[in-house]
């Protein structure tokens, strides 16, 4: 090696040298100086106009069994904590809690974030201002609406995992409630501001796994409707499913329809549903063409039907794909009496018709409210009938 | 200069060539780049043997293993033998040598005798040279040759019985296979050869013949298949080689360090193997072996970075299994060059992009952990890193108790007082368990070396520090050349064909080509192509 290689080889190292303080990356935290925040409940504040942010933190100590010498002190007590603290908006209550602390707060795993009603009606911007500019947060991170107060859920114990946002990340992975994400919100930003965002129930209930003491039970139930970044109305379990379809969202559902030869109950899981959306701009109206498809598998018969016999298998295939339309139906109307596009079905206009998009753009919310048709098709096949293929009693009568 | 010219220049310097000793191996004339100045001082010898006699007492001055005998043989001629005592066959010397030349013959002169010595004719020996330098005799003498002074002629000969102390041929011990050949390498060259030599059966094998160290007088052979390997690569072997000063050779890696492109970098630009079917098959690839003398380890250039990765096994195992172990060695080449940095700056920098339960796992086994994660992680790599080194040069006996004592230490009793965390005990673990993993032992150290600057660049700058680590270090080794091959071939540059032997061990009978990174003049290999059915072979 020459000398001027070796000299070119400093003068490489140099300049990465001088680039390295410019990444900000001077920011070294020991893993066990830092309090990971799980889960955000965020509410108004008591005073008119404050917010009420309280984080819920888990406690690593407690979660590990104790390794002997000084390690945890046992496993008495809750493995997470929450404080809140109120202040004129986030970020200053965030500071507030943050001043309290012995560890530096770390938004890197906060994975749910749950909205106040009361806040959610006043209006989401504001916390949405503050997730949206700082870098740390999981795009990911799940956003419910709970009823009534945070402060319920954060009594809530979590019963079947070790942390309660395990709870609520775990109900948005199983799509069985509509899961709204940061990163929706934000995207709705630019279709007007109109979403759609689960709620949660906590009602009391006599918990055998706390000793038998009354306390809150994290449910699901329904979903809010986010109307110009205020929550306006609630949307029914039901009609909720329904969003689901449109948002392509559900994984496997179970659906009841009455059966056409004696109206007793038929349920289907509908598994591999796939809804398509097109747009289509016609002289005074704008028609969506939502065309779902999925399979359906029988889960029971209530009824004399004979699931093996092809005709009868056309008419209920007809009635659930029929009450699949209804359910979307329903879904689509509640949001368009209110004139919210809550499943943005705007970036479908967006991407088919630009030109028409951006004239029309600024007053969407009047044209989705007035202007707007839907025409839904969908068309579930029916294919497994379960291990049996006649009803038990069937063969009993006969 | 290369060293084919100078041979000619210092031939000339031996005075006759005619009478220039023939006897390597590979029927190659002998050089010695180490002294030709030497040489070229040969006087004349002395036609009396008492002179010749004293000339060499001077010469051995003191030197207590040296014997002299002197006989007289057939037809009255006065003889002397001189030769060191151990390193040759005395029965050989004594029978067919001695008792040979001692046997009278009726009616037959001293001339008669003399001229039937020198033509081959008298004694039963299947090897001898005759010359009339001094010098020569004086260094073959050391080589454990026998020198036979006859009186009255100028000419002396030299029988090659040397025969050293040795080991037996033995297994492997560092590069063990399950399923291949078990002989290794041993200290004695000729042994060395033979072994390969029965891999080789074939005349295109050369094996040139050098000598370095100017009082080890180590023999050095350079092998190689002639019409396979490149010709210029001899010739870039031979010209690094003739460079080579130095007073002693103790093993092949003296030779390595002499001969390597990048004296800086801390990865192995010549590869060393104990095992003689490891060489045969870099010779038939149109690669060069250097053989040196009192050593197991025989050196093979050029080297790549992938073919430090390759090990014997897999070549004797099914190609599939072979391929499987492959990617994991790969994969672990990776774990044990940037686990503990990963660690550290994954820890301390972005504990966002761990999983929330595993973070938590980790930060409950770090919360009453005193130190910062890169001190942790330092303490407990330098540690493992020492208990190894004493494993090693431990006698056996006692080097199990240090490895008990290690892990007991180590692993639990560290854990317990809450020196380190349990995570980083499993995470240094791994680790040496992955530098084991690399077949190659040299490029297993060099990893290890880089594996602490990498950490040190985690610790300050996080997974920035890391890239770059791997940046620079990309940079080194993709700038590396081993005798003029660059270290990463096939990957940069890319040369696809190769990637049979790299990404993937292929089977046989898809390896139709040599590697094309040597040049060889004949890039295909004998093949066979793919096995058949015999009712496929009917239709075909």
């Amino acid at each position: 090696m020459s000398a001027s290689s070796l000299s070119r080889i400093w003068k490489v190292i140099g300049c990465l040298a001088i680039c390295l303080p410019l990444t900000g990356c001077w920011s070294r935290v020991e893993i066990n100086d830092r309090a990971f925040a799980t889960m955000m409940y965020v509410d108004k504040g008591e005073i008119e106009g404050n917010v009420k942010l309280a984080l819920t933190f888990a406690l690593p100590n407690r979660l590990i069994p104790s390794q002997g010498g000084g390690g945890g002190s046992g496993t008495q007590g809750n493995p997470y904590d929450v404080v809140s603290k109120e202040g004129k908006n986030v970020a200053i209550a965030y500071r507030l809690i943050q001043s309290d602390l012995s560890r530096k707060i770390n938004w890197g795993q906060l994975r749910v974030i749950v909205i106040g009603e009361g806040l959610a009606k006043r209006g989401i911007q504001p916390l949405l201002e503050f997730l949206a500019r700082e870098p740390d947060f999981h795009l990911k991170a799940y956003v419910f609406i709970t009823e009534g107060e945070t402060t319920h859920l954060e009594e809530a114990p979590a019963v079947f995992e070790r942390l309660p946002s395990e709870v609520l990340r775990e109900f948005a992975k199983q799509r069985t409630v509509i899961n709204t994400s940061l990163k929706d919100l934000l995207v709705a930003r630019y279709y007007g501001n109109d979403t759609i965002i689960s709620m949660l129930v906590s009602p009391k209930k006599k918990m055998i796994s706390e000793k038998n003491k009354t306390a809150r039970w994290i449910g699901t139930g329904g979903a809010a409707i986010i109307r110009d970044g205020k929550m306006s109305t609630k949307m029914a379990v039901n009609e909720m499913r329904g969003g689901l379809w449109i948002m392509n969202e559900l994984k496997d559902a179970v659906i009841s329809i009455h059966s056409p030869t004696d109206g007793g109950e038929i349920s289907y899981r509908v598994v591999k549903a796939a809804t398509k959306i097109k747009p289509e701009v016609r002289k005074d109206k704008i028609v969506f063409h939502i065309t779902s498809k999925a399979q359906g598998d029988l889960v029971s018969v209530d009824s004399d039907l004979n699931p093996s016999d092809p005709k009868q298998h056309e008419l209920v295939a007809r009635e659930l794909s029929k009450e699949v339309e209804r359910r979307i139906k329903a879904a689509l109307d509640k949001t368009q009496k209110i004139g919210a596009d809550s499943f943005i079905l705007g970036r479908y206009l967006e991407w088919n018709y630009p030109k028409e998009w951006k004239q029309i753009k600024n007053n969407w919310d009047t044209i989705y409210e007035n202007q707007v048709e839907f025409d839904i098709r969908a068309s579930i096949e029916v294919k497994s009938q379960g291990t049996i293929t006649k009803s038990p009693w069937e063969r009993w009568a006969g | 200069m290369t060293i084919f010219r100078w041979f000619k220049t210092a031939k000339s310097a031996l005075g006759n060539p005619g009478l220039d000793p023939i006897r390597s191996v590979a029927g190659q004339p002998n050089a010695n780049p180490q002294q030709p100045s030497d040489l070229e001082e040969a006087i004349d010898a002395p036609i009396s043997m008492e002179q010749r006699i004293g000339w060499y007492r001077e010469q051995f001055d003191r030197c207590s293993d040296v014997v002299y005998f002197s006989f007289v043989a057939g037809a009255g001629t006065a003889c002397s033998v001189i030769f060191i005592q151990g390193i040759i066959n005395e029965e050989t010397l004594h029978r067919q040598i001695i008792e040979a030349a001692m046997t009278i013959r009726s009616g037959e002169s001293s001339e008669q005798f003399v001229r039937q010595l020198f033509e081959g004719r008298r004694l039963p020996v299947s090897s001898m040279d005759i010359t009339a330098s001094l010098t020569e005799g004086l260094r073959r003498i050391l080589l454990g040759e026998v020198l036979l002074i006859v009186d009255g002629d100028a000419r002396m000969i030299l029988f090659p019985i040397e025969k050293f102390a040795m080991r037996a041929v033995s297994n492997a011990e560092n590069e063990v296979v399950i399923r291949g050949p078990r002989d290794a390498f041993v200290e004695d060259i000729s042994t060395n050869l033979t072994l390969l030599r029965r891999r080789l059966k074939s005349p295109a094998l050369k094996t040139e013949t050098y000598f370095f160290g100017k009082h080890t007088q180590t023999k050095v052979l350079i092998t190689y298949i002639d019409g396979i390997c490149m010709e210029g690569l001899v010739d870039e072997v031979k010209h690094r080689l003739s460079r080579i000063r130095i007073d002693g050779v103790l093993g092949s890696s003296y030779i390595q360090e002499a001969v390597a492109d990048n004296p800086f970098s801390p990865f192995p630009q010549t590869m060393y193997t104990e095992r003689p079917d490891v060489v045969a098959g870099a010779l038939l690839e149109g690669r060069v072996a250097i053989f040196v003398d009192s050593t197991p380890m025989q050196i093979i250039a050029p080297v790549t970075f992938y073919m430090m990765m390759q090990s014997a096994e897999d070549y004797y195992q099914n190609y599939i299994s072979a391929t499987w172990i492959r990617w994991i060695r790969y994969l672990y080449l990776l774990i044990s060059l940037l686990l503990p940095s990963l660690y550290v700056a994954v820890t301390t920098y972005h504990p966002e992009m761990l999983p929330a339960n595993l973070l938590i796992t980790v930060a409950g086994s770090r919360d009453i952990v005193p130190f910062p994660a890169i001190v942790e992680a330092f303490l407990m790599e330098i540690s493992f890193e020492a208990i190894r080194e004493a494993t090693v040069r431990m006698p056996k006996q006692i080097g199990q108790a240090i490895s008990v004592i290690g892990a007991l230490v180590i692993g639990t009793a560290a854990v317990q007082a809450g020196i380190v965390s349990g995570a980083m005990v499993i995470i240094v673990s791994i680790t040496g368990i992955a530098s084991f993993i690399i077949p190659h032992y040299e490029l297993g150290l060099a990893l290890r070396v880089l594996r602490f600057p990498i950490m040190i660049m985690a610790g300050v700058f996080g997974l920035l520090g890391i890239v770059t680590g791997i940046i620079l270090t990309f940079l080194h080794l993709v700038s590396l050349r081993s005798f003029g091959t660059p270290y990463l071939t096939p990957t940069a540059p890319l040369v696809l064909a190769d990637w049979k032997d790299v990404a993937v061990r292929a089977p046989w009978w898809r390896m139709k080509a040599r590697p094309h990174l040597y040049q060889t003049d004949h890039e295909k290999r004998e093949h066979f192509g793919k096995p058949k059915l015999p009712e496929e072979e009917g239709s075909s």
